[in-house]
């Protein structure tokens, strides 16, 4: 199983890949785009600067040293659309970052996928979570456009995962530790960063852009509506509040089971040593894997090490809770 | 459709028909019903359910558009009897799908059946605090949200090629730009309203409720269909509008929608009536 992590900057490669990252995702967010659509309309799905590399030449120095330590490094392009005015700067950075030695580029919108095919780019093709492969047969379109892997959404049952691993010879791969969107990505509406920079007049408040966090004032209808309303608090609060570390490490052991071929680890927002802090625990997760434990033995080991690593214990937030 | 001051469009009138009770709100006005689950496959309907539906179209001779959720394998299994159903006894109707999988398991096995393309796989941009954008950001930023990538000519033929020809839309508090009157494939667009699609889960906030000893849980569980029975309400100083929470899934409501003549103009040329909040 091969642990996919985000990557920021240059200088991280050599400690990731000493803390057991296999391969990298990046974006680039290029002035050309941001002159002209800002980084509010996307060109990715982590709009913000800081998560993406400023610079192609930045982007192509760690690509050089990611493949000389032997990682390749995947591209998110995965909006989850582009209008015809974006295209020609969409397939401009493509060919950019195809010239800089990218392995392949993660895609949500069916539209670029065929612009691909089309035009017959030879880049390996990663459909994104974007692309909402909740069943077989999306997932025989997705390898009839070219498809190699596929990013499963975050919302699946482990009986659900087993039956789509079964029906597909694609390589599958699984977000497996922090962010749980509450939404399904290619189906939610919300915009993130509308926080735009440059243009205070739409500082939306402390609580921030994503107007899937904020603590909204409930009010329920129904027969129990005041349990319905604490109800719908709790879901907020551990979805959104406190750590908001949702995590799928001891789910690694079924995932393993069931032939899952990557997991990825979310947070191209994250500083180097939040990173390698994730990996020292993902990646001796996958490596626990060869002692041949049982599930049982496994998990325990694996939430040992959750509150060695994070210095409080795991709070049960599980992101395949049925594989737990 | 007579309009109040004489004119006359040819506007076609659809109603979202409630779960509960079919023949609410059915007026005379509408000549197609809308019928299904759009949002939750665990609300996709039984085939004694549809049947009910098929009997009332036959007796009103109303037209008949199925709606149909984004699916796992499971959900394309609980879609198959229904496709065939109404194969067997209403050939020609609609699919709304909102899922690449159905669409593809309509077109190997059931081309009896005409595929629409749902206001969810669609990926238009609804999030009510766009609506903020204008006139403080840049134009290119502004339109880039009032426009859909469905339309660009590459994903137009595509959509044509897999027997689309019609697209499912919301009207959102910041517009839509939209003209589909394109030369190369043929596409007529349905506007939704008043309510406007925003946002989905698998991780019901509706599910268990109203069982206190569930409260701090999340995850995919067993349906009880307590969506049958809550509706949420929420509010925040920041977001222009108030979001509804019906199920799985969140809406706003929006009447400002352009006259009928105007939405022929860009191609949309059916309008289907939600007199309840359509999720759950």
């Amino acid at each position: 199983m091969r642990i996919v992590s985000p990557l920021n900057t240059a200088t991280e490669v050599d400690a990731l890949v000493d803390a057991g990252a296999n391969e990298f995702y990046a974006g680039l967010l290029p002035a050309t785009w941001k002159e002209r659509f800002s980084h509010c309309s996307p060109i990715n799905r982590r709009e913000w600067p800081q998560s993406n590399f400023a610079t192609a030449e930045e982007l192509g120095k760690a690509i050089e040293r990611a493949h000389e330590r032997g990682a390749p490094v995947n591209l998110t392009m995965n909006a989850q659309y582009y209008t015809q005015g974006q295209y020609p700067v969409v397939l401009k950075e493509l060919e950019r970052a195809l010239d800089l030695g990218i392995d392949a580029l993660i895609v949500g919108d069916i539209g670029l996928m065929l612009t691909l095919r089309e035009q017959g780019v030879p880049a390996r093709l990663h459909v994104s979570t974007v692309g909402t492969t909740f069943n077989s047969r999306t997932a025989k379109l997705y390898e009839e456009l070219g498809a190699a892997r596929l990013v499963i959404p975050r919302h699946f049952t482990l009986p659900e995962l087993e039956r789509l691993r079964a029906s597909t010879s694609l390589e599958l791969e699984l977000f497996i530790i922090n962010a749980l969107c509450s939404f399904i990505d290619g189906l939610c509406t919300f915009q993130h960063a509308l926080d735009v920079e440059g243009y205070p007049d739409l500082y939306l408040g402390p609580e921030g852009c994503h107007a899937c966090r904020l603590t909204y004032e409930v009010e329920a209808h129904g027969p129990e509506a005041e349990t319905a309303r604490k109800h719908y608090r709790g879901w907020k609060s551990l979805l959104t509040e406190g750590n908001c570390h949702f995590c799928g490490a001891c789910a690694i052991w079924e995932l393993d089971r069931i032939g899952m071929d990557s997991v990825k680890i979310i947070g191209r927002i994250h500083d180097t040593e939040r990173k390698l802090r994730d990996l020292s625990l993902i990646a001796w997760a996958r490596d626990l894997l060869a002692e041949g434990l049982t599930k049982k033995d496994f998990i325990e080991r694996v939430t040992a090490r959750y509150a060695e690593v994070y210095d409080f214990p795991c709070e049960q937030r599980c992101y395949y809770p049925t594989a737990v | 459709m007579l309009l109040p001051y004489g004119g006359v469009t040819d506007m076609e009138h659809a109603l979202y028909l409630s779960r509960t009770d079919l023949t609410k709100d059915l007026e005379d006005r509408y000549t197609r019903v809308y019928f299904g689950a759009e949002f939750c496959q665990n609300l996709i309907p039984t085939a004694k359910e549809l049947g009910s539906v098929l009997d009332l179209c036959e007796e009103r001779k109303l037209d008949l558009t199925l709606l149909t959720p984004y699916v796992t394998d499971a959900g394309l299994d609980k879609l198959e009897p229904l496709f065939a159903l109404m194969v067997e006894r209403r050939p020609g109707s609609e699919v709304v799908i909102n899922d690449w999988g159905t669409l593809r398991m309509i077109n190997d096995r059931f081309d009896a059946l005409v595929p629409v393309f749902g206001r969810l796989i669609s990926r238009q941009k609804r999030g009510p605090r766009l609506s903020l954008l204008k006139g403080k950001v840049p134009d290119a930023m502004v339109d880039h949200f009032r426009r859909l990538g469905i339309t660009v000519p590459v994903v137009r033929r595509f959509l044509s090629e897999q027997r689309i020809g019609r697209i499912e839309l919301d009207w959102p508090l910041q517009g839509l730009d939209v003209d589909l009157d394109f030369p190369d494939v043929k596409i007529s667009g349905t506007l939704y309203k008043p309510w406007i699609y925003v946002t989905t889960t698998r991780l019901c906030l509706t599910n268990a409720c109203d069982q206190p000893e569930k409260v701090d849980r999340v995850g995919i569980f067993p349906c009880g269909r307590e969506c049958d029975n809550y509706t949420f309400r929420l509010t925040h100083p920041t977001v222009p509008v108030e979001l509804v929470l019906k199920g799985n899934t969140q809406f706003y409501r929006n009447e400002d929608v352009p006259s009928e003549t105007e939405l022929e103009g860009m191609g949309i040329d059916r309008l289907v009536f939600e007199p309840e909040v359509p999720g759950g």
